[in-house]
């Protein structure tokens, strides 16, 4: 059977046409599924960054000398619509180029898609030290067997630790805390509350 | 089929990914808007939690003057203790850095709105406004030593209030003369006139301190002949141009007398000129209201002015879509309401 070229070239121009589309609107759907993701990540950092704000004004008010650090677990969503996300603390160039902190969450998997939040804290006075770099482990006092490991990244939500029946082992909590050193020096930050040793 | 039919169907199929394009683009934007202002929510907490309970860096901003909002690395109104501190206690004088009035004694001690908006790093997404209120309205007449005691809510009277009052006028051009404590209850429709008539100059400030169940006022009304100034600190601001006649002036402070009541007491001190309309206490009795002085055969008042209301807009405006939180605080041991609105400079 003759087909004429014509046909076969609109037939073939018109899947292509189809395949396109349905590229092109799957672009259209991610990069709305990014702003709402993002929306949430505001969010989530706006949470953050108040109770971090809070547990540093608490600690400075108690005027907690004891070496003891104080902090607050967060109710942070598990996954944002099964994608997992970190939050993390920044120091970042702010306007007019005072540094700044910032506590920023993101996609686990996609860099691009974060949020942020500011910290009402000039980075550049030191009576407050936000613990963006290194990692360490704190005692709470009155806690033996818990520990908070901190930070400056974490992952978001609570993790749950089963066994290999499914049995709950462990639950592990993100939570903002702080230390009063001295009369002069408070370290703030963010960490895991977990079993210590583990 | 023809070539139309092709560019038919073809435009049929990208005529269909434009709607459904479009009509999902529209889904998520109100919960979208929603999310937004629940963001506010907490942006408001958290500038709230970080002026009222943060001291600021340095802790003791507020009182010196040679620190200009460059100087000042963290925003905070909490009154400074190197031991205990209360929560919601808010220093005198870093609230009166916020206020304009400021500009016309010493104009670099005043905290611009930009200032305050980079030092709580809100950048250029968000605005704010602050507003103080007492806790209760006290208005004076001082043509007929009429006090008037109202509450915030809907003007309603306040009755039962106790009132300590005291007159201090200048006599003759140079001494300033305080009359006998006066005191008085509010009645029914909230006022009270207190018996100054042994006083007939226009010069005259009265300090008049509200108690009602616990919550305390302090008022210090100035008649229209009486120049105004402010104190910070050790230090007393005038108007440039302005001289004292005297190197003592009369610090007017509240403290409690042995029974418990409020008085109204007053010290002499000596002040040394500066220049440029500053001038040094030697010392600053604490709880001071007000300070007098003579210049000029003039009575000079010096008070530390609570601002009405700071915002990083001028003008008295409505903004829509802002989110707003109020806390109760104690400053110089005056009840105040603070009230803070922070809304988003775009959508």
């Amino acid at each position: 059977m003759d087909v004429p070229l014509k046909h076969v070239i609109g037939t073939i121009a018109l899947i292509g046409l189809v395949i396109a589309v349905s590229l092109s609107y799957s672009i259209i759907t991610s990069s709305m599924e990014a702003d709402i993701l993002k929306q949430q990540l505001k969010q989530i950092s706006e949470y953050v960054a108040l109770n971090l704000v809070e547990v540093i004004s608490l600690i400075n008010f108690a005027n907690f000398i004891n070496n003891q650090p104080m902090m607050k677990i967060l109710n942070l969503p598990s996954d944002l619509g099964g994608k997992a996300y970190t939050i993390k603390l920044i120091k970042v160039n702010g306007a007019n180029q005072i540094q700044e902190y910032c506590v920023q969450s993101q996609l686990a998997t996609r860099n691009d898609v974060y949020a942020r939040s500011s910290i009402p804290i000039d980075a550049a006075q030191n009576q407050i030290v936000i613990m963006v770099n290194g990692t360490g482990t704190l005692q709470v006092r009155g806690e033996e067997a818990k520990i908070i490991e901190y930070s400056s990244v974490v992952y978001g939500g609570t993790q749950e630790i089963r066994d290999e029946s499914g049995q709950l082992v462990e639950q592990r909590f993100v939570v903002v805390w702080g230390l009063k050193v001295n009369y002069t020096l408070t370290y703030a930050g963010i960490g895991v509350w977990k079993l210590g040793g583990s | 089929m023809h070539m139309y039919e092709y560019l038919f169907t073809a435009i049929l199929i990208i005529a269909i990914l434009v709607a459904s394009s479009m009509m999902v683009m529209t889904f998520p934007k109100s919960p979208s808007n929603v999310s937004e202002r629940e963001q506010l929510k907490e942006v408001a907490q958290k500038i709230m939690t970080q002026l009222l309970l943060s001291p600021g860096e340095p802790p003791e901003w507020g009182s010196d003057i040679t620190l200009n909002a460059s100087g000042i690395v963290m925003l905070g109104l909490a009154a400074y203790s190197y031991t205990t501190r209360e929560a919601y206690v808010l220093d005198p004088d870093k609230v009166l850095r916020l206020n304009s009035l400021l500009q016309n004694f010493k104009p670099a001690l005043y905290i611009q709105p930009q200032d305050a908006i980079h030092l709580l790093n809100l950048g250029n997404d968000y605005g704010f406004k602050i507003e103080f209120y007492p806790a209760l309205n006290v208005t004076v007449d001082l043509d007929n030593y009429k006090v008037k005691v109202t509450s915030n809510y809907n003007g309603l009277p306040i009755v039962g209030a106790n009132l300590v009052a005291r007159l201090y006028y200048l006599e003759g051009s140079s001494q300033i003369v305080g009359t006998q404590l006066k005191t008085g209850i509010t009645d029914y429709a909230g006022e009270c006139i207190l018996n100054f008539s042994e006083v007939s100059t226009d010069k005259k400030v009265l300090t008049l301190v509200v108690e009602y169940f616990g919550i305390q006022i302090t008022t210090v009304v100035a008649s229209q002949n009486v120049i105004d100034a402010c104190f910070l600190g050790n230090y007393l601001l005038l108007n440039s141009g302005l001289s004292l006649s005297e190197n003592n002036v009369l610090e007017i402070y509240i403290t409690k007398d042995g029974e418990g009541q409020f008085t109204i007491k007053d010290i002499a001190y000596s002040i040394a000129e500066m220049g440029n309309g500053q001038c040094q206490l030697s010392y600053i009795e604490p709880s001071t209201k007000a300070i007098l002085a003579v210049a000029n055969d003039n009575l000079i008042c010096a008070l530390k002015i609570i601002p009405e209301s700071y915002a990083s807009i001028g003008g008295d405006v409505f903004i829509p879509f802002a989110y707003s939180v109020e806390r109760t605080v104690s400053i110089d041991n005056t009840l105040w309401i603070v009230r803070l609105y922070v809304w988003r400079m775009s959508w």
